[in-house]
């Protein structure tokens, strides 16, 4: 087997080397775990967490990407945060499977806790300590060497206008630093997946603003974040896409844009006259369909708006009709979201109630909102 | 489970429970102060008494009294463990980290456990440095290494009961003040406990100081079932979805009935069962079978109990001379008129120490339900060894021969009523281990309730049926029996 003694001499090398490369391979293979998992770094499939009798999440699927950041929205024990604790592998679900970064929120429930920074909807710190403290104490539980903890705390208590409090203790932080010092515990590790739970809760304007960039460039370093938040503007800011949750169920799931073109139909369109509107509206007969008509003004639907609007100005033009202006209505988010959720809190009397009600929801927000709207 | 978290949150908690001068201060009186004052209380106790050798009788006892008072502090920090936590919402950051439920768990305890320990130490070698400083007689009239190493192990076990204790308490309520009532189920017997080693101690006969050895280990064995318990028990799904300290008995009653209906193995939960009603015949033919089945471990455990009681039964007979007895010994031979009345009187009692022995062995860790086979085969062994000993002959029958004592005595109704007791004894030993570790898919109290389920299934109809047979022949054969060998 062996030539000479100098090969006899190398064996062990090899077998060293060999060794070194299968660890390095195992290693490499975890990040590669942790950092190519491009289809889905969150997939939960049909997860269901029941508390007793009450059912708390309804069989939740939900894919995000990596890189991807999606905003829970949904009112007050919509399920948004049992979602999350059963992603973040503190509640085992009811029923369901979830994997985040690849691994089992059950099967491996260390693993994914340590994939995954999380944001608690309560800062919840520990008042007696001090910043570097207490980072260092979940930097320790997360495996991290004190020093690199330690260098990390240093660059984002910096990075988030913390470093000239650290030797303070922290019951003596305001509402937001304390939140934001919360935010760097979820980060200290630096998890490619985190859990935000209202993450600008208590901030002020300024703070909010620095808690914002942190995640835009959280999300510019392809971390994948699922944000619960009741703050429609950071929703629509933050999120490449938005699940709204009703009664521990998923009810819309979507862009912004196509949440609203689902739920609130084709823009409509506002057309301004320097005439009376009803010379206009003859001309949209067969052209687009008509929402509202005013004294000088007129509102369509219009499915496709490059098509529509050039052949209305021109048709406009011909018959010499002044025309003052042309905008699409705004729609924001909000409009989205209170057609969703705007009855649940006249409906919130008892939970029963209401989880018998989502009990006969339709599987789709579309259908459900035919059904609720007069 | 990583040795290094542990160690993580014990350094943390005890760091923050060191940095808190509402607990500090009284420690170090408690540590410092409060020995001191003892000691040169001393003088005062001997001007007083006016005798070394009575005082000298006090000196373990306050040392006791100087380790426990620190050592009570646990209570406090480890009540607050869990629950504290919970209150101020800084749980659920730590029950994200990946770390194991154990390793939490013993970092809690660890910390709870470690400051008022200290303290407790720290008090004792003040109290006995100062002692010996001041008074050196009554320090060597007093204490002796023995009597410090005891006082010490008593204080270390007591400590570790009660935070063990605690912490369990802390990780199933869901407020302090809930926490804080719920103490008293602590403090209450550990309170009696010093008592009863005050007595042992002032007391201070050869026989005291085994008993309180026999203390410490009974502290041990209850330290490591409760940390057992606690473990098995502790849970960070349970913690962070118990929203209300909400008793429910309907629900209670329904989940209790659920497991009476109906026999499935330990872990099947409720909504796993097909509901239908409870029928004997199925019982009987297809649900008790498979019980005993379940039931190998505790059965086996019991039948050790009688084994080791009918052994120690034996020892006794043979070896000590037992005068309380004499009279019973002397009246072999005789028996009562038999009687049905006889007959009930001995079944009813069966009956009732059974249930009574199976219920109270949630609270004692299924000791009452080991002592009764234990105890009845003692006496049974304690009897046949003494005749034995007395000249009987194990293989003739005659009014001395332990052979026919058996025969007559114990044989007729025995045959029915030691397995039985074995069984009732089995039945309250699960009963008593259902708080230690609830098989999978079960939550401590499911697993109290398909105990106890399974206790009263059992109980009425196995149990009472044959304590009735078993009683009916002690009363009506069993003499017959005696008066047909013995006259």
């Amino acid at each position: 087997m062996f030539a000479n003694r100098y090969d006899l001499a190398i064996a062990p090398l090899h077998f060293i080397l060999l060794y070194f490369i299968i660890t390095q391979t195992n290693s490499n293979y975890r990040c590669v775990a942790h950092g190519d998992w491009e289809q889905s770094m969150i997939e939960a499939v049909q997860l269901h967490k029941e508390f007793g009798a009450f059912q708390a999440v309804r069989e939740i699927s939900l894919q995000v990407a990596e890189g991807e950041v999606v905003a829970l929205l949904g009112p007050n024990g919509a399920g948004k945060t049992t979602t999350v604790r059963m992603l973040g592998a503190i509640l085992k679900p009811s029923s369901g499977a979830a994997r985040i970064a690849g691994y089992d929120v059950v099967a491996q429930a260390r693993e994914v806790r340590h994939v995954v920074g999380l944001l608690t909807e309560f800062p919840g710190l520990y008042h007696r300590m001090r910043a570097m403290e207490y980072l260092a104490f979940f930097g320790a539980l997360q495996g991290m060497q004190a020093r690199a903890c330690a260098q990390r705390g240093e660059q984002l208590l910096k990075q988030f206008g913390l470093w000239d409090a650290r030797e303070k203790r922290l019951d003596s932080y305001s509402k937001g630093m304390k939140q934001k010092i919360a935010l760097i515990r979820a980060l200290i590790h630096d998890p490619p997946v985190l859990f935000l739970d209202e993450p600008t809760t208590a901030m002020d304007p300024h703070s909010a603003r620095t808690v914002r960039d942190a995640i835009a460039e959280l999300r510019a370093a392809r971390r994948t974040i699922l944000l619960t938040t009741h703050n429609l503007v950071e929703a629509e800011t933050l999120a490449d896409r938005i699940v709204v949750v009703r009664g521990g169920q998923i009810v819309a799931e979507g862009t912004r844009a196509e949440l609203t073109r689902q739920l609130l139909g084709e823009p409509v369109w506002e057309l301004r006259l320097a005439a009376p509107s009803e010379r206009a509206a003859a001309l949209l007969d067969g052209l687009a369909p008509i929402e509202a008509l005013g004294d000088d003004w007129v509102q369509y639907r219009c499915i496709d708006a490059r098509a529509i609007n050039p052949q209305l100005i021109g048709r406009l033009a011909a018959r010499g009709i002044p025309v003052v202006s042309l905008a699409e209505l705004p729609r924001s988010l909000e409009d989205v979201y209170l057609s969703i959720v705007a009855d649940d809190n006249a409906e919130r009397g008892t939970w029963n109630a209401s989880a018998e009600r989502a009990a006969a929801l339709p599987a789709t927000a579309e259908i459900y909102l035919e059904e609720v709207q007069p | 489970m990583s040795v290094s978290a542990i160690r993580t949150i014990t350094r943390r908690e005890v760091g923050d429970t060191l940095t808190d001068w509402r607990i500090l201060a009284p420690m170090f009186i408690l540590a410092f102060i409060l020995p001191l004052l003892l000691v040169s209380a001393a003088n005062f106790a001997i001007r007083f008494i006016g005798d070394d050798a009575t005082v000298s009788l006090m000196v373990p006892f306050v040392m006791l009294l100087v380790g426990f008072i620190p050592a009570s502090f646990s209570l406090i920090t480890a009540l607050e463990t869990f629950v504290g936590e919970r209150e101020r919402n800084s749980l659920e950051a730590l029950l994200a980290m990946p770390i194991s439920d154990g390793a939490l768990y013993l970092g809690k305890l660890f910390s709870s456990l470690l400051p008022p320990l200290i303290s407790a130490f720290t008090a004792m070698g003040v109290f006995c440095g100062a002692l010996a400083l001041a008074y050196p007689d009554l320090f060597a009239q007093g204490l002796t290494p023995q009597y410090i190493l005891v006082i010490v192990l008593l204080i270390t076990t007591k400590a570790v009961v009660m935070v063990a204790s605690a912490v369990i308490i802390s990780s199933h309520t869901t407020s302090v003040r809930a926490a804080n009532l719920l103490a008293s189920f602590v403090l209450l017997p550990t309170a009696s406990v010093v008592q009863l080693e005050a007595i042992l101690i002032i007391g201070r006969t050869a026989r005291s100081w085994s008993v309180l050895w026999i203390i410490v280990l009974l502290l041990t064995v209850m330290a490591i079932a409760l940390i057992r318990t606690g473990m098995g028990a502790f849970n960070r799904e349970e913690i962070l979805s118990r929203e209300h300290e909400q008793l429910n008995l309907r629900q209670v009653g329904r989940t209790w009935m659920t497991f009476f209906r109906e026999y499935r193995p330990a872990g099947v939960t409720p909504d796993q069962y097909s509901h239908v009603k409870f029928s004997p015949a199925r019982f009987y033919r297809h649900e008790l079978p498979q019980l005993l089945r379940d039931y190998r471990l505790p059965l086996a455990v019991a039948l050790i109990a009688a084994l080791s009681g009918l052994l120690s039964g034996g020892y006794i007979g043979t070896t000590y001379h037992v005068g309380l007895l004499d009279n019973y010994l002397a009246n072999i031979g005789s028996a009562p008129q038999p009687s049905l009345g006889l007959g009930l009187y001995v079944a009813l009692n069966n009956i009732r120490v059974a249930a009574l022995s199976g219920v109270f062995s949630l609270f004692v860790f299924g000791v009452f339900a080991f002592l009764v086979p234990a105890v009845a085969f003692a006496q049974v062994g304690f009897v046949a060894s003494s005749l034995a000993r007395q000249g009987g002959s194990w293989f003739t029958l005659d009014h001395s021969s332990p052979l026919q004592f058996l025969l007559a005595y114990v044989l007729p109704h025995g045959i029915i009523e030691l397995p039985v007791a074995i069984l009732g004894a089995a039945m309250g030993l699960r009963v008593g281990a259902a708080l230690m570790s609830p098989p999978k898919g079960f939550t401590v109290g499911q697993n109290i309730l398909w105990a106890l389920a399974q206790l009263a299934k059992v109980w009425l109809f196995v149990l009472v049926p044959l304590f009735l047979l078993s009683g009916l022949i002690e009363g009506l054969i069993t003499p017959l029996v005696v008066v047909a060998l013995y006259s």
